[in-house]
């Protein structure tokens, strides 16, 4: 059972907390249009990684918030802990966030609107 | 020195005459088998058979071979006893931890039918037939037959019976306990490092599995501490650690399990050593840890010998017998032979001499030891045959004499004449295992010792240390220093300043803990033929069966478990382990640690399914919810039913009627006159800030920007998939400010649903989510006469249309009380849903009630409440949907928007896959015979004639009779149903009953038109 | 507004009966719990550093808003609680939350929510030297002495019942929880309290 730092709480046990699944999955922008086998990236496809896997987690008999956890499936070692809609500062969790193969998907590119993904284009 | 001298080993008085840590001021009384003997407060069960000459308790696994106490400690595997009676019966309990109590009722096991004479011991006679996973290739085929051969084997083998009355009347509890450093082991390692930890001002909990701190410590007579016998450096450290308050000593407690980021579970004996339980305390007590730093002084296992008859009763460990004679004062027999490969056993040679016991000789397996403690034996005029070994225990129920020859110690080979000695007692050493299972429970890792022989300790996966012996440090002086710096280091890294408790002076004799590698079984028998020699006792595992899967190419280690079941009994292989490898390295022509080593798992000892329940048992198994009306309903005759935790009153049956006749009178008077149904459970969230509308028109799948004050709104909500996930009427107190209901079931899954999505896609919005379910009570009065009785009440508000419609809510008093009334209406009539403050629910009910008691008011539960909704073709979430249904296949289209850019599941519903015409749609279904009620979850077909397996279009989601139409209703989701309007359906039934016939009709069934909502 | 003030009504566990067990031999001391009755509450919602809000705190209940994880502060009989980053519960005498909520829940105070909960949480308090034992058996949280101490408030669960627990003194702790769940966290509370005998006693 795992021993979580809630990062508004402090330590509790496992068992205080839901895990919401994996982490950074952003969700399509309704005015970008995407097919719907690149729609079912973000609303079917999920990993199963083994080793480090970047997670979202809940404090739901606590504080009821989100978070976002680098942790290593295998050896159950949290990495780190950090918030909701940041990015990873670890090493491992950095490398885990870059080599996902999501961040090369439309429905992702499709989470951002469409200016400032005009302005990223440039 | 004996008390009698009786000469017969099965029988008489083995009490030593003085010595042991037994009370014998305390003489106890205890029956095994039905006869009763006497023994003392503390023996252990197995201290106290020995003491009365009783070896024989057992009959083994497979082969119903007798079996006596091998052990003094929790790795016994052959000694299991059923103890106690009725519902207190409990089986597998090892006698050699078993306190004695007074009036201790035990009993053998896997013998029929009895112990000394047992049919299944003709196993044994055709044991040629029975080799290594005999079972799996025989029993095998045909997989028909396994059910008949298991109910045999069952019966033939098997480990000890459970009680069959299931009223356990014990008590068992569990508890959470958070630590700095947490010592796992008593002895003198443990001790110290104990010590250590509690004098640096570190939280230590100390637990140990034996009735008293000390260990090995309290087996040893040859040991001084200080200058002092061993006990009174134990008494002095048990009493500073008592004195500390930072400090929880934990006697008769086995840690058994070791999971992630050091979590560890216990179990503690609390009274099982005084037979009684007193009724406010727990048998067991399961505590549940969470240490900053774990220290492993688990000591050591020592190692049978594998020999032909290993397993005779009268053949035990070594360090076993010193402990019987040192610790508990008896004599585990008259005339013994030391069998042996390293130094250790000496002690016990030296020991049984003290004791008076003949010994017949030490047979030393290795060629030439020359160390203090073998020039003491032969000082001692003890016989020592090195280069011998034992060949075989001989014997029927108890061994008899010892044959013994010269052998080579390189390969074991015989290379002289054999030769018997007469003995009642084998004491056998093969060296000893550091105990790692808890180490390797949390995936630490080992290395091979090649001069001790055994695995040790290399890495830790968790903030752990093994100490001591189970460090692999057999020196009594270093491993309680290692225990000492063990514990100063744990308490410093969970941040205090600790230093190393200074370790006693040792008087301990000079051993050498190299013990000779020889794990060749010796035997001048052809190979397959001649005596057991056995590995696992417990499961029956012989030194030929691990030949014999070697043979048969399982060369993994984990495989030749599993072929042959080493080491899965429920020891885990405690004693086996080491020597399996062994034989399967010779086998191999390998190094054991090239073998590899299995992996130790939970429980370390086998753990009580009650500790592990604990109080979570009967009523307090699971919170059940009620509402603050139920008191009304249990005096008025509700029955209940559960609805996710709540009771809700299901319906009111007078006297003399069935469920069937009060629900159709509850739903009679609903529509005729005024029903009354106690709401409360429905969930309910305030919904606050400036974007709460834009918030809600994202979650819902329409349009709430425009919702004026003061009204209310249906509102579906999807997952992102587009399915169906809630519903329920959401009102706006305010222009930022909303009242939103959910269903009983999803009140807490739609708040968290909110929660996610506001913290985690929509953080911007500024909008917070309250839950105020409990807040209200809600009584919902529905029914034509339902204006009258508000009326009667003196509604502080004007109840027409006009100023009060559908739709709508107000602040009012009502009899006095304030409450919020909201005109919806899951009926179809006038309804009002009445929310007061919770403490005053029952009081608003009650005057409800008492108003509409002239208009026949009648009170109805969940049962009518879904019968009025099915009547008007109203969905349950839940019911007509399971998670693939969406708004369109329910035949909602009206409340999807169009318009909006976004809402959650509008994306997935433009799938193409959602459009196709063969999704399964909700249709209403009316029967031919109108009293034919179709069960739900009936399947419908066209062709009630066409072969099996049948075409099937979909499946009843609710039926009910409808008392107000006088006919059979039903809703259904059938593939393509909104294009069937008309058609005739069938569903097969199962009971040979003919098919009911039915016609596809629209889903509202009363007042379609709507003209009875203004009652 | 549907109003509080004034009104008599039942608490969460009026339906309990008193009911004990005795002490044992050698125990250090009866468990003593009680129902607080009816005790007013308020969930608050808002940014830690609202200005309007901390002054309304101030002066509603006499004390700051508690922005250190896993504490309250209090104030005669009132206490305000942290249960989040920006989520707070008041706790008053019984009929106080319509002037508090009228004080905090003005257009001044900008984005805010304050909801009367009054009704749905009960509360019970649990004395004596064996107060910590009885709550470790139900919970996983360090109510060691040095863990746990006055002035701590931590929301958890209380065997399958979520609940928030206050250290009000060294040997002296509530539980509050859903008013349905109370009834099964007494039967919890008291049924742990049998190894050292107890005392429930109704508001
Ligand atoms: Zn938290």
């Amino acid at each position: 059972m795992l021993n979580i730092s809630c990062p508004f709480c402090g330590e509790r046990e496992e068992l205080e907390f839901t895990c919401g699944g994996e982490a950074h999955i952003a969700r399509p922008l309704a005015e970008n249009q995407i097919t719907d086998a690149e729609f079912a990236d973000y609303l079917f496809l999920r990993d199963n990684t083994k080793g480090v896997f970047l997670e979202r987690w809940r404090h739901a008999a606590g504080c009821r918030r989100w978070f976002n956890m680098v942790r290593d499936t295998v050896s159950h070692e949290i990495i780190e802990i950090y918030p909701m809609g940041e990015l990873p500062k670890s090493k491992q969790g950095k490398a885990a966030y870059e080599a996902c193969w999501r961040r090369n998907t439309a429905a992702e590119a499709a989470a951002m609107p469409k200016k400032s993904r005009a302005k990223k284009g440039k | 020195m004996f008390k009698s001298s009786s000469k017969n080993h099965s029988g008489g008085d083995m009490r030593l005459a003085s010595g042991g840590r037994i009370n014998r001021d305390k003489p106890l009384q205890f029956t095994f088998d039905g006869k009763t003997y006497g023994g003392y407060e503390g023996d252990t069960l197995a201290s106290a058979l020995i003491a009365n000459g009783v070896h024989l308790v057992g009959r083994s696994f497979k082969y119903h071979r007798p079996r006596g106490i091998m052990t003094a400690g929790s790795e016994e595997p052959n000694a299991l006893i059923r103890l106690g009676e009725g519902a207190k019966i409990e089986p597998n309990i090892r006698a050699t931890q078993i306190e004695l109590y007074p009036n201790l009722k035990s009993e053998s096991q896997n013998r029929w039918p009895s112990l000394n004479f047992d049919l299944g011991a003709v196993n044994s006679v055709v044991a040629r037939m029975l080799p290594a996973a005999f079972y799996y290739k025989t029993f095998m085929w045909p997989a028909s037959m396994w059910m008949t051969y298991e109910h045999f084997i069952r019966k033939a083998a098997g480990l000890g019976k459970a009680a069959t009355d299931h009223n356990d009347p014990d008590r068992y509890e569990k508890t959470n306990a958070h630590t700095d450093v947490l010592v796992v082991g008593g002895g003198a390692s443990g001790l110290m490092a104990a010590l250590s930890a509690g004098r640096a001002g570190a939280r230590v909990i100390l637990a140990d599995e034996q009735n008293e701190f000390g260990g090995w410590l309290l087996s040893e007579s040859d040991t001084t501490l200080d200058g002092h016998a061993a006990d009174r450096w134990i008494a002095d450290a048990v009493a500073e650690l008592e004195a500390m308050d930072n400090v929880t000593m934990l006697k008769r407690t086995t840690v058994f399990g070791y999971m992630d980021h050091n979590y560890l579970t216990m179990m503690e004996r609390v009274t099982d050593h005084l037979g009684e339980t007193p009724k406010h305390m727990p048998r067991q007590k399961m505590w549940k840890i969470r240490a900053k730093h774990v220290v492993l002084a688990q000591g050591t296992h020592e190692r049978p010998l594998v020999f032909g008859g290993n397993d005779r009763p009268g053949v035990m460990l070594s360090s076993a017998v010193r402990s019987y004679i040192t610790r508990y004062g008896v004599a585990p027999g008259r005339r013994a032979v030391v069998v042996t490969n390293n130094d250790d056993a000496y002690r016990t040679a030296l020991a049984l001499v003290d004791a008076g016991v003949y010994l017949r000789a030490i047979i030393d397996m290795r060629p030439a030891p020359a160390t203090p403690l073998v020039s003491e034996a032969m000082r001692r005029g003890i016989n020592v045959y090195t280069s011998h070994a034992l060949v075989d225990a001989e014997g029927t129920r108890h061994v008899g004499r010892a044959k013994v020859a010269r052998i080579n110690p390189k390969d074991g080979s015989i290379t002289g004449d054999a030769f018997y000695l007469d003995c009642d007692l084998v004491a056998m050493s093969a060296g000893f295992t550091p105990i790692v299972n808890l180490h390797s429970q949390a995936r630490g890792k080992l290395d091979w010792d090649d001069q001790q022989l055994c695995f040790r300790p290399s890495t830790y996966h968790e903030a752990a240390q093994c100490v001591g012996a189970s460090n692999g440090i057999f020196d009594l002086g270093d491993a309680m220093a290692d225990g000492a710096k063990a514990g100063a280091a744990a308490a410093t890294a969970a941040g205090f300043k600790g230093s190393d408790a200074k370790a006693p002076q040792v008087d301990a004799p000079v051993q050498d803990y190299r013990p000779l590698a020889l794990w060749k079984v010796v035997s001048d028998a052809n190979p397959g033929a001649g005596p057991k020699a056995f590995i696992d006792f417990q499961n029956d595992v012989t030194a030929s069966d691990i030949k014999l899967a070697v043979r048969e190419g399982y060369h993994s280690v984990e495989h030749v478990k599993r072929y042959t079941t080493n080491g899965m009994a429920t020891d885990q292989g405690k004693t086996s382990n080491i020597n399996a490898l062994g034989i399967i390295a010779d086998q191999l022509d390998d190094k054991i640690p090239n073998v590899g080593t299995t992996t130790f798992r939970m429980p370390y000892t086998p753990a009580s399914f009650g500790g592990i329940a604990g109080r979570e048992i009967k009523g307090l198994f699971d919170p059940i919810r009620g509402t603050r009306m139920d008191q009304w309903h249990h005096d008025h005759g509700a029955t209940f039913e559960h609805v996710g935790q709540w009771m809700r009153a299901w319906y009111y049956p007078q006297s003399g009627e069935s469920m069937d006749d009060a629900v159709q009178r509850e739903v009679k008077a609903a529509r005729t006159t005024a029903g009354l149904l106690d709401a409360s459970t429905l969930g309910k969230i305030d919904i606050r800030g400036k974007d709460a509308a834009e918030f809600l028109n994202r979650v819902y799948t329409n349009a709430w920007l425009k919702l004026p004050v003061g009204r209310c709104r249906y509102g579906l909500m999807l997952k992102d998939d587009g399915m169906v996930m809630d519903d329920g009427v959401t009102s706006r107190l305010g222009e930022n400010h909303f009242h939103m209901t959910t269903t009983t079931g999803g009140a807490a899954g739609v708040l968290d649903w909110l929660e996610e999505w506001h913290q985690t896609e929509w953080p911007e919005l500024e909008v917070y989510m309250t839950s105020v379910t409990e807040q209200w009570s809600v009584s919902t009065l529905s029914g034509p006469n339902a204006k009258k009785i508000m009326n009667k009440l003196g509604c502080s508000v004007p109840l027409d249309d006009e100023n009060f419609p559908f739709m709508s809510f107000k602040d009012a008093t009502l009899a006095g009380l304030p409450v919020r009334i909201f005109r919806i209406s899951f009926t179809g009539e006038l309804s009002y849903e009445i929310n007061t403050p919770a403490r005053l629910g029952l009081a608003l009910w009650k005057n409800i009630m008492a108003a509409g008691e002239e208009f026949g008011i009648t009170p109805y539960g969940t049962e009518a409440m879904h019968v009025l909704r099915a009547e008007k073709g109203f969905i349950i979430v839940g019911q007509e949907t399971d998670g693939s249904v969406t708004p369109q296949d329910l035949g909602m289209d009206w409340i999807v928007s169009k318009k909006k850019d976004d809402y959650i599941g509008k994306r997935a519903l433009e799938r193409a896959s959602m459009s196709l015409d063969n999704r399964k749609q909700l249709v209403g279904l009316v029967t031919e015979n109108p009293k034919d009620i179709i069960p739900e979850g009936a399947h419908a077909v066209l062709d009630p004639n066409q072969p099996m397996p049948m075409e099937m279009l979909g499946q009843v989601t609710s039926s009910y009779y409808s008392p107000n139409l006088g006919k059979s209703i039903a809703m259904a989701l059938l593939k393509g149903g909104h294009k069937m309007m008309g058609e005739t359906v069938y569903f097969p039934m199962i009971d040979g009953q003919p098919p009911i016939k039915a016609t596809i009709t629209d889903t509202a069934f009363y007042d379609p038109k709507g003209e009875k909502i203004n009652g | 507004m549907v109003k509080l003030k004034n009104i008599p009504g039942l608490s969460a566990l009026s339906a309990a009966k008193a009911s004990a067990s005795p002490q044992p031999d050698g125990s250090k001391g009866m468990v003593v719990i009680r129902d607080t009755g009816l005790l007013d509450k308020i969930n608050l919602r808002c940014q830690a550093d609202n200005p309007v809000i901390t002054k309304a705190v101030k002066r509603m209940v006499g004390t700051d808003l508690p922005t250190a994880a896993n504490t309250f502060n209090q104030a005669g009989h009132r206490s305000i609680i942290w249960l989040g980053p920006d989520e707070w519960m008041i706790m008053a005498e019984n009929g106080a939350s319509d002037d508090i909520t009228a004080e905090l829940d003005t257009p001044e105070a900008g984005h805010v929510a304050v909801v009367n909960i009054s009704d749905a949480l009960g509360a019970v308090t649990i004395e004596g030297p064996h107060a910590r034992d009885v709550l470790a058996k139900n919970c996983a949280i360090d109510f060691h002495p040095r863990a746990f101490t006055k002035g701590m408030a931590v929301q958890s669960l209380l065997s399958h019942a979520g609940v928030t627990i206050l250290c009000l003194e060294d040997d002296k702790m509530m539980v509050i929880g859903r008013t349905s769940f109370m009834p099964y966290i007494l039967d919890l509370l008291s049924d742990s309290s049998i190894e050292y005998g107890y005392d429930y006693q109704a508001a």
